[in-house]
């Protein structure tokens, strides 16, 4: 009997020990609890291992090694209506073993509802959701951009980016598709405002609601007043002298059937939400160094995916990335290049925007990242009006180019 | 008058230099009516060397240009509907001494513009040249657009050369690769339309040119064909054909269709064979000849594509051959004029013509895009060796002219080299006049000359940057087989990383070849150079 007690009292200690032990490692840091170069290892957890250098050197001195502060978490859900235009896709479709869907879908909500990693399908499907998620009807968004070389100054460029997405409206008239002669998806119009050496540089791009259907994308050169037309295959190109290609908007927006898809596992993650350092503030900036979004942390939950692409030709050989388990927000991602090397880290900072129905979803409010091997950092400010009702397609065709250039 | 424009214009670069160098002054600007006004553009120097001795300078002296501009664009927002626009420039060269005591000084048309100043081939400060665009743009609704004024509007694919390109004349004093294919072009004033047809995802432009411009900047602004090794002549001066071929016409100066004005008598020079040239200039001008046109736009399924019509007059000059008339040399005056010589009619005129053009671009299924266009004229005007009594020695022919490119932008992007993509563009451009055995090239430079039946160009440009735009490196490479001729341009251009990227210097080749010098590009073979472009852009 003695025995047995001792045994049980062992085993439970044991076992106690086990889950603290675990606990210790897993802390969650409260709101309030500043993170930085003296307590990171403790939060480690929390990051993608490759962001830590962010507390260690400041990405090699591009910035201050950074102090973040972490904030109450306040999660948001789905939008009522988008989960609700969902909901009627419930176990009406599938994917074949291209990654393709199938079962005919219509753009109307996400395909797969209620996706959980039990599917043994899940990552794909996840990231179709992911695809068709809803992030606004149109915007009419600015990008203010800055970009560091080590050892060279800060500098800035400016863009104008409208988007308009023909599918999945919630709000804008013609809901939720917007029935259009070309079929097109979405189209998204960058038109560089600053430097002045590329002022009227543009690059329109198309995505087409069939999804068999390659992208197609139009630059303007404003010192010939031409449009032309740029291989739209290969979206991981940088974009006029930034880090961030085509594929990295919004962390990951690649074509979805070209990518496989794995899920690494489930995290939790400190994610940026509603940094106070704004667009119009860090305009007004003379920096030396790149400033950090280092405020309005809090803890998500997030599937980990690598993304790899199925082209041999693709410059990165696999891309990670973390995304909000109910929202499908990207947080955090890590891109190896064709080698295997560690190449680019971003993380996003997100806004909280709201819907003219009082609902409130978050939505892309910066982004920052540096390309590790050839270093240089970069990080994006976004200022913008969501579904105004003001876009059109007839905004966004490469005869409207010039006239958007105003030449 | 020259001293009092480089002062304009120093002061000019010196308040934008202290402007924007404080990064604040030429920020879009919003008036409290809600109008905004923007301002931006340029400032450029161009500074070349001829690579090889100058017959013409006839003392080793190989200075091509230094060339300072200037330029500005002006957008002021009124309100939704109406905007006004404008582009200004201030150039300025300084005189060359090489150009000293050349025959023909002027820059543009023979005749009325020629200037009595050798120096006046360098001068910009024309108002057609400092005001460059100057338009009202309305927009009644969303949808439709017209512009009123002076202004530029770009046809076609072609990037390499011009062939649906064809709205402009040519300034050519910016050829030769000192300026983009904009910068060549003459805007002219006209009535311009666009409007979008959104239910077929396609524009229709019109354009109607009623030639509001100064004569000379409504045709190609031409340098006079150079005699080398003459005393002086215009340093971009194509080099004049002087080729002893009977029956073709020979002699010294202007060259005259067959059948024309001169004999060469050895000893004497030239002499007036059937009369003395009366040289008169007619430029395109009026209601009559009003350049007029329209261009369909259409993106649908991947595909862009088009028709256009332009109805216009030829930019180079035809010589046109009149009437006889009085008499400019009695009989007797030399031994062997034994009977009146009369005048000889000769007209310097642009005919009008005709043309229609069709293009497309398309994503091919196989990583490239494809871009095609046409353009047909079934009345072209050419001069012709083939003149009867009476005739006036132009014709007019079917002209074809097409181009079939292949583009290979953003996809080539190798592992060791990731911060921008190896783009190539191929242009293949054909030239075809079915019915041409007795036509002149380009008559009053190259009477000798016979216009081919078909020619081809195939131009190439490869082009990348590196460090992410820190550096772009570009070659382009152009063979055509009239004259076996072509150019190659290899260039580096650094941008410096302070005041925002704003400076940039660029070192450029242009090597030009030829098998002659009366055919293709070998008509200004010689003028190989070295180029340093640098523009600082506010």
């Amino acid at each position: 009997m003695k025995k047995e007690k001792v045994f049980t009292i062992i085993a439970v200690t044991i076992l106690s020990l086990c889950l603290t032990i675990q606990s210790f490692g897993q802390e969650l840091p409260k709101p309030g609890t500043v993170i930085n170069k003296s307590n990171y290892k403790q939060y480690a957890h929390l990051w993608p291992e490759e962001a830590l250098v962010l507390f260690e050197d400041g990405l090699g001195g591009l910035v201050k090694p950074i102090n973040i502060t972490v904030a109450e978490p306040k999660p948001f859900k789905l939008l009522t209506k988008f989960k609700a235009l969902s909901e009627k896709n419930k176990d009406k479709y599938g994917v074949d073993k291209d990654g393709n869907l199938t079962g005919g879908f219509d753009s109307v909500g996400q395909p797969f509802p209620g996706v959980t990693p039990v599917d043994k399908d899940f990552a794909l499907k996840f990231m179709w959701n992911y695809a068709f998620n809803y992030v606004g009807d149109s915007e009419e968004l600015i990008v203010y951009s800055l970009l560091q070389r080590k050892g060279e100054v800060v500098r800035a460029t400016e863009a104008e980016m409208p988007r308009i997405w023909f599918y999945n409206r919630l709000y804008e008239n013609q809901k939720p598709t917007y029935q259009n002669p070309q079929g097109l998806a979405k189209a998204i119009l960058y038109r560089i405002v600053l430097p002045e050496s590329l002022k009227n540089t543009m690059n329109l791009e198309y995505r087409y609601l069939d999804l068999k259907k390659g992208d197609d994308t139009y630059l303007y050169l404003p010192a010939m007043r031409r449009v032309m037309r740029a291989d739209a295959g290969q979206r991981s190109v940088p974009m006029a002298g930034l880090i961030v290609t085509l594929d990295d908007v919004n962390l990951f927006d690649g074509r979805t059937a070209e990518f496989t898809y794995k899920l690494v596992k489930e995290q939790k993650i400190l994610a940026c939400f509603d940094p106070k350092m704004s667009f119009d503030w860090v305009k007004k900036q003379k920096l030396d160094l790149l400033p950090v979004f280092d405020d309005g942390w809090e803890v998500r939950d997030t599937y980990v995916i690598d993304i790899t692409p199925k082209s041999p030709r693709y410059p990165q050989s696999k891309k990670r990335i973390w995304i909000d388990k109910e929202t499908y927000a990207p947080y955090h991602t890590v891109v190896w290049d064709r080698a295997g090397k560690f190449w680019k880290y971003w993380f996003m900072a997100r806004s909280r925007a709201k819907t003219p129905d009082g609902e409130i979803f978050d939505v892309e409010g910066g982004m920052q990242g540096w390309d590790a091997q050839f270093g240089m950092g970069g990080v994006n400010f976004m200022k913008y009006k969501m579904n105004t009702g003001k876009l059109r397609h007839e905004d966004f065709t490469p005869q409207a180019l010039p006239k958007v250039a105003k030449q | 008058m020259k001293k009092v424009f480089l002062f304009i214009l120093v002061l000019m670069v010196i308040m934008t230099f202290v402007f924007t160098s404080q990064g604040m002054a030429f920020e879009k600007t919003t008036f409290e009516n809600g109008s905004e006004l923007t301002v931006y553009g340029f400032l450029r120097n161009n500074t070349g060397m001829f690579t090889g001795t100058q017959e013409f300078a006839e003392n080793g002296n190989q200075l091509a240009t230094v060339r300072t501009w200037l330029r500005a664009y002006g957008d002021y927002k009124i309100n939704d509907q109406w905007r006004l626009w404008a582009a200004v420039q201030g150039v300025h060269e300084p005189t060359y001494k090489v150009e000293k005591d050349a025959q023909y000084s002027e820059n543009g048309g023979p005749g009325p513009t020629r200037h009595p100043r050798w120096w006046a081939y360098s001068e910009f400060y024309n108002i057609n040249d400092v005001l460059r665009e100057a338009y009202v743009s309305w927009t009644p609704n969303q949808g439709n657009n017209i512009r009123f004024g002076r202004q530029l509007a770009i046809w076609g694919e072609a990037l390499t050369t011009r062939v649906g390109d064809v709205i402009h004349p040519d300034d050519t004093r910016w050829g030769f690769a000192f300026a983009n294919l904009e910068d060549t072009r003459i805007p002219q004033y006209m009535i311009r339309g666009i409007h979008d047809i959104s239910s077929i995802s396609s524009s229709f432009e019109w354009i109607v040119n009623p030639l509001l411009l100064q004569q000379e900047w409504s045709v190609n602004r031409l340098p006079t064909p150079t005699n080398l090794g003459g005393p002086g002549e215009q340093r971009f001066a194509p080099a004049l054909d002087q080729r002893l071929v009977w029956p073709y016409n020979i002699g010294i100066g202007p060259m005259w269709p067959i059948t024309s004005s001169f004999v060469n008598i050895p000893g004497v020079g030239p002499f007036p064979l059937n009369g003395v040239p009366d040289v008169h200039f007619r430029y395109p001008t009026g209601i009559s000849d009003t350049r007029y046109g329209a261009k369909t736009s259409t993106t649908i399924s991947g595909w862009t594509f088009g028709l256009s019509y332009w109805h216009t007059q030829a930019y180079t000059a035809l010589v046109e051959r009149g009437a006889k008339h009085g008499v400019a040399m009695p009989a007797g005056t030399y031994p062997w004029v034994t009977a009146d010589i009369p005048y000889q009619e000769y007209t310097f005129t642009y005919p009008n013509y005709d043309m229609v053009g069709f293009y497309f671009n398309k994503q091919l299924p196989w990583p490239g895009v494809l871009r095609c266009e046409a353009v047909y004229s079934w009345n072209m005007p050419f001069n012709t060796f083939n003149m009867g009594p009476g005739e006036s020695g132009i014709v007019r022919r079917d002209n074809v002219k097409y181009l079939v490119a292949y583009d290979l932008m953003r996809y080539i992007m190798p592992s060791w080299h990731t911060t921008d993509s190896i783009n190539i563009i191929f242009e293949h451009i054909g030239e075809w006049t079915p019915n041409s055995s007795d036509l002149q090239y380009l008559a009053p430079a190259y009477g000798s000359t016979k216009y081919p039946n078909y020619h081809a160009q195939f131009n190439t440009r490869i082009w990348t940057t590196w460090l992410y735009n820190k550096v772009n490196t570009e070659l382009v490479v152009g063979y055509d087989t009239f004259g076996n001729s072509g150019f190659v341009m290899p260039s580096v251009k650094y941008t410096f990383p302070w005041l925002n990227e704003r400076l940039s210097a660029e070192l450029k080749y242009i090597g030009i070849y030829g098998q002659n010098q009366y055919e293709g590009m070998g008509i200004v073979r010689g003028k190989d150079m070295v180029l340093l472009t640098t523009q600082f852009n506010f």
